[in-house]
């Protein structure tokens, strides 16, 4: 009897502490948007008064207090207003939020590209350039990063890397995004025999463990970047097969693709026309946030010693050879390090703003 | 007079592993002759639209033979297949889910014509007046299918299955989706069509309401559980039903 009222009574406290936990929530959830509104538009005032603050000082104090009174009002509606307003509000702002995101990240990504592509106009030195009587020099306004045990140009050396290493990722990334999707709309598409001999390929890549089987691969062809490149898509392509063989399934039976054949459409057609573009969101999200991955998985191998050789300048292996000086010029190995924790989190950032961008839901209509 | 499209025993079976197995059309045969419309009703999941996929080639029939203008089309396959939708085309249950999301209503009801070699400047035209056939505005041809009400998907959907000049027209519950007043628009629609194409349409009509049956059509199939219950003229079934479980589908109704 106890037993069965204590249950009972720990029942109802559950309860109650979860619906409250639920409400709480809401509420923060709202008033943290709300406050967002708030903040926007009153810094929005403040920048834009800023220019003009020389004119008229007065009419700028009183314009900035109505805007917050106007916030103070609008957050405190929103609480009382229970209907779709808020959530149409907090959508907006969301939205809104996830383009300027977008925005920032992708100018930050290109401009890694573009430093990749131009990279030998923009060192400062010759990066492969050896000075002896230089070597090891701590950071200086000469030498942004220091100069290594040969007295290499550490900053031209950080910004000709990113040539092997960024270049590599993308390909790596392309690679792996085309071999799975074109397998896992092969797959789903044609059901049956194919598909279950596909799929058990690509099970069989990932049962195994994906660094110790791209070591193992990079370990039988030989060390390299382009072995690393192999070993990598390797163990990387069953994921994107996957996602795009579940896509190509939920896709296949809509009635959108038996009007596709109904217009005469041959399976190409359909595949090229239809279900791809239909399907290719979800994929290409993925694959954005798998160039932060594959950066560092590269950068991983070659640190190992079994991507990059030296003296080609790529962030892991530098990282890599100058291990030991760690202690002693901690500059040499943190400067590349430092490009790749740049760079994997530009790429990774813009890709969740990305995958944010592409939820139906944070987006209105297409055109 | 010859039937344009003709049924034998069509049978298709669902199955599933650890599932028991499922007869959605149990040895359907019917006639349908050029310029007729015939009716088929029967309650949800009696496999109405099963047949209409089945005639269209879209569901492949477990047993059974369908012959459309005289040819043998069951086993066709590839580039022979694809020109029997010249000669038929379907009108899906769910307008809104049959037209691509990621093209324009336009694209959609000209790709048949596309892909049948028309240019695609004279397949604009095309659409443009099919839209205007329908009772839609030019500007449709632009908008995709999220941006539109059920009623003028519902239209598109129309407008799509006539793009090819089709003889035989399977419209699955064109108009059940909708509310009463477009019901009758889309209704007008069909009937000023069968007036102007006279004998060079014929169409099967599947609905559950036997109301609009008995206006539209000239025949019609009760399917009960996968199986014809009853065949005949409207008007004589409704008055007096030969079957037990055509009585209680009129009295459900009435
Ligand atoms: N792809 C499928 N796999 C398994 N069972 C199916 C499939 N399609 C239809 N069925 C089954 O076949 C039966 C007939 O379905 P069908 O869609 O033809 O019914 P319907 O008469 O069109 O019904 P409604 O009036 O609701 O549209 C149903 O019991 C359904 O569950
Ligand atoms: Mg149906």
């Amino acid at each position: 009897m106890k037993t069965s009222g204590d249950v009972g009574k720990d029942k109802s406290l559950g309860t109650r502490t979860g619906s409250g936990d639920v409400g709480k929530d809401k509420n923060l959830g709202t008033q943290t948007g709300s406050g967002d509104v708030g903040k926007d538009k009153s810094q929005g005032t403040r920048t834009d008064s800023g220019d003009a603050k020389a004119d008229n000082y007065g009419a700028n104090v009183i314009s900035d207090l109505r805007e917050k009174g106007g916030s103070v009002h609008g957050a405190i509606h929103i609480n009382n207003d229970n209907n779709s307003t808020p959530m149409v509000r907090v959508q907006r702002i969301k939205k809104s939020s996830v383009r300027t995101r977008l925005i920032i990240f992708g100018v930050l990504a290109v401009m890694l590209l573009l430093c990749s592509v131009f990279c030998e106009y923009l060192t400062p030195y010759d990066p492969y350039l050896q000075d002896l009587g230089n070597a090891k020099a701590a950071p200086s306004p000469e030498h942004l990063f220091g100069t290594d045990r040969y007295g290499r140009d550490m900053l031209s050396r950080v910004i000709v890397g990113s040539r092997t290493s960024i270049y590599s990722t993308l390909l790596l990334v392309a690679i792996i995004t085309a071999f799975g999707t074109i397998i896992g709309v092969t797959c789903g598409f044609t059901g049956k025999k194919p598909d279950a001999v596909l799929m058990r390929i690509s099970d069989i890549f990932l049962a195994f463990p994906g660094l110790v089987f791209a070591l193992a691969v990079a370990g039988v062809l030989g060390g390299g970047l382009q072995n690393a490149i192999i070993a990598l898509a390797a163990i990387s392509w069953p994921k994107y097969a996957r996602i795009a063989r579940s896509q190509t399934l939920s896709q296949k039976e809509m009635p959108y693709i038996r009007a596709a054949r109904l217009a005469g459409c041959s399976n190409l057609k359909i595949i090229f026309k239809h279900i791809l573009p239909n399907i290719i969101g979800p994929i290409l999200v993925t694959s954005m946030l798998d160039i932060g991955t594959m950066m560092m998985e590269l950068a991983g191998l070659s640190f190992l010693g079994l991507g990059a050789k030296p003296p080609t300048a790529e962030w892991g292996s530098m990282m890599s050879d100058t291990r030991s000086l760690l202690s002693t010029t901690p500059w040499v190995t943190l400067s590349p390090g430092l490009a790749i924790f740049v760079s994997v989190m530009i790429f990774n950032l813009l890709g969740d703003t990305i995958r944010d961008y592409a939820d139906p839901r944070s987006r209105g209509g297409r055109k | 007079m010859e039937s344009i499209l003709y049924a034998e025993n069509l049978t298709r079976v669902f199955s599933r592993k650890g599932q028991q197995e499922l007869v959605a059309v149990d040895h359907v045969s019917f006639e349908l002759f050029p310029g007729e419309c015939l009716g088929i009703i029967g309650e949800s999941g009696s496999g109405k639209s099963t047949i209409a996929g089945l005639v269209t080639r879209l569901i492949d029939p477990t047993e059974g033979r369908i012959v459309l203008e005289g040819r043998d089309i069951t086993t066709l396959r590839g580039k022979e297949l694809r020109d029997i939708y010249k000669t038929i085309q379907l009108v899906f249950q769910t307008p809104a889910e049959s037209f691509d999301p990621r093209c324009s209503l336009g694209d959609g009801i000209g790709e048949s014509l596309v892909n049948s070699g028309m240019r695609r400047s004279e397949a604009g035209r095309e659409v443009e007046r099919l839209l205007d056939e329908c009772g839609l505005d030019k500007s449709f041809a632009g908008k995709y299918p999220f941006e539109v009400s059920g009623g003028q998907c519902q239209r598109a959907a129309i407008a799509r299955a006539l793009a090819i000049k089709p003889k035989v027209l399977v419209c699955d519950e064109a108009t059940s989706s909708l509310d009463v007043t477009i019901q009758k628009d889309i209704m007008e629609l069909l009937m000023e069509l069968r007036k102007k194409k006279g004998n060079d349409l014929s169409i099967l009509f599947i609905c559950h309401d036997i109301a609009l049956v008995q206006q539209f059509c000239d025949r019609v199939l009760v399917m009960c559980h996968g199986r014809v219950a009853e065949e005949g003229i409207p008007d004589d079934i409704v008055r007096n039903p030969g079957n037990e479980y055509t009585k209680r589908l009129i009295e459900s109704i009435l």
